[in-house]
């Protein structure tokens, strides 16, 4: 349980957790600015559009709504999985509207001018101009192999790779069998070696992939 | 690629490998085969290489601030979590009020004996709760023989009721129709909870009232802003919470009690003697909808309005004491 800083003292997030269930919205702001990177990362990461930011802005009022549900356990876990469910809700409702198949999304994953609207950037971005236009395009080729992924296996392969969830976890979250979370999760992780592939010599000697 | 590709059941194994996502007996045959099998070694290296990779990505920054506005999600003074013993009584007010309504349009309240009646013969509907009862607040029903008109009083007391002037009917219809947004507002939202997978937030019918990208201001009983979600989590701030129209008197009662209820914004003065956490249903048609010699089709219409909107407010009222 971490501690946060509200008018320079520490509090403990269990107490912000308290009062934010007394309706106290100062107190869940706090919890806001704590989670809103990560949070917002795993809604961009997921969506790979700026639906992401509305998605997280709703996901903490839906949160806040909620926090009085919230039992105890692992708030940043309890957070993301709203976050996670909020972003499956709006997968399926762009599904039926027959969306992005996974071939549609190759095509435009071609080039590396996918991130034009992206003016995303990341927490601790270096001093150093240089090696942080290095990172960044490396950060770019591993955001468009991702990006270039079929919905379900990014969504898996984000909530395994990036938020680190167990399978059940997964298969709870997705609604589906954890034999699924295993062939999906396998299967994404073979599109992005492929993927990262094609760009091994911008990836960082230590990532290379062997051929 | 250059390598051929394993076959895809092995790139599984590898995969749940690397998660530690083997049972005992596939690991211990996985780790033979792996110093059997240079290739389906590079492959897992491969694989471990990717997943690593994804390990490295930083946190993105998020584009805008997403704190709550406290103007807007201001303090609020608990929810329900359950099925309340006040939605339960509200229930049966409403349930109350229905009988008694249909029981009044069987007895012929269609006009024709309505000169017969005492001068203000009303049906005065006041489904309430009261949580120390004194006896002033119990559910009333007054049922004259030949009632022509309906009142939906929140203040049995009676200090407004019969001075109040009558509420202009489409002005009423307006309300209830606005009422009726907000109810479908709330079910479109219900619906798409429902999907939701979060075992945390199926034990409560997720009650958002905020469509995506609109944060929603908070609402009153104005028709003029019904339109508007009904944001019934987050009760008032002051600035927010507005008297109703002059002409509503006995509906501003009702609804400053709900709003400050809900958002402890404590103007007390209107609750007079009363508990605060008093509640009563009634509605924002007006105190007093005088209507002589109604023709029953309006009363019927509006009849099924009121329930909606009775209905609709219970179930939406952040009270949950």
């Amino acid at each position: 349980m971490s501690n946060l800083t509200v008018n320079g003292e520490s509090m403990n997030e269990t107490v912000l957790i308290q009062q934010a269930q007394q309706g106290e919205v100062q107190a869940f702001n706090e919890l806001v600015i704590e989670y809103q990177d990560l949070a917002y990362s795993v809604a961009y990461r997921i969506m790979q559009n700026d639906t992401a930011a509305d998605i997280t802005q709703n996901a903490f009022i839906s949160a806040f709504e909620k926090i009085h549900q919230f039992k105890g356990g692992s708030f940043k876990a309890w957070m993301m999985r709203i976050i996670t469910n909020a972003c499956y809700d709006e997968l399926r409702r762009l599904k039926r509207r027959s969306t992005s198949s996974l071939d549609e999304m190759q095509e435009d994953s071609d080039g590396l001018d996918l991130m034009d609207e992206t003016s995303i950037s990341f927490v601790g971005e270096a001093i150093h101009p240089e090696a942080s236009v290095q990172r960044n395009e490396l950060q770019e080729i591993i955001e468009n192999c991702i990006k270039a992924l079929a919905d379900i296996h990014r969504i898996v392969v984000v909530m395994a790779d990036i938020e680190q969830y167990r399978y059940e976890e997964i298969a709870d979250m997705a609604g589906v069998s954890l034999g699924t979370v295993k062939s999906r999760l396998s299967r994404a992780r073979a599109n992005l070696r492929d993927c990262l592939q094609t760009h091994r010599e911008l990836l960082p000697e230590k990532y290379r992939l062997s051929k | 690629m250059n390598r051929e590709q394993p076959p895809i059941n092995d790139i599984e194994l590898l995969s749940a490998f690397i998660d530690g996502e083997l049972s005992d007996a596939e690991r211990i045959e996985l780790n033979n085969r792996l110093e059997n099998e240079p290739a389906l070694k590079a492959e897992l290296e491969s694989l471990q290489t990717t997943v690593d990779i994804l390990h490295s990505l930083p946190m993105l920054k998020a584009p805008r601030d997403f704190r709550l506005d406290p103007a807007i999600y201001g303090r609020k003074s608990g929810r329900i979590t359950s099925l309340s013993a006040w939605r339960v009584v509200s229930a049966v007010g409403v349930a109350a009020a229905v009988v008694l309504v249909a029981g009044s349009l069987l007895l012929g309240g269609t006009g024709e004996d309505a000169d017969d009646g005492p001068a203000g013969s009303q049906i005065a509907i006041v489904p309430s709760v009261q949580s120390e009862d004194d006896g002033q607040d119990e559910i009333e029903a007054i049922i004259p023989p030949s009632e022509t008109a309906l009142q939906f009083a929140g203040d049995v007391t009676g200090e407004a009721n019969n001075n109040i002037p009558a509420i202009e009917e489409s002005e009423a219809d307006s309300a209830f129709a606005d009422d009726e947004g907000s109810d479908d507002d709330l079910g479109n939202e219900s619906d798409q909870s429902a999907e939701e997978p979060v075992e945390q937030d199926t034990s409560v019918p997720d009650e958002s009232p905020f469509p995506a990208g609109a944060p929603p201001a908070v609402s009153t009983s104005q028709p003029q802003q019904a339109s508007e979600p009904m944001a019934e989590g987050y009760g008032g701030s002051e600035e927010t919470t507005e008297l109703p129209p002059e002409d509503s008197i006995g509906a501003a009662d009702t609804f400053n009690g709900e709003a400050e209820i809900a958002g402890e914004t404590g103007r007390s003065a209107d609750n007079e003697g009363r508990d605060e956490q008093q509640t009563e249903v009634a509605q924002d048609a007006g105190p007093t909808s005088a209507i002589g010699r109604m023709d029953i089709d309006t009363l019927v219409s509006d009849l099924i309005q009121l329930v909606v909107t009775l209905t609709e407010w219970i179930f939406s009222n952040p009270l949950g004491r």
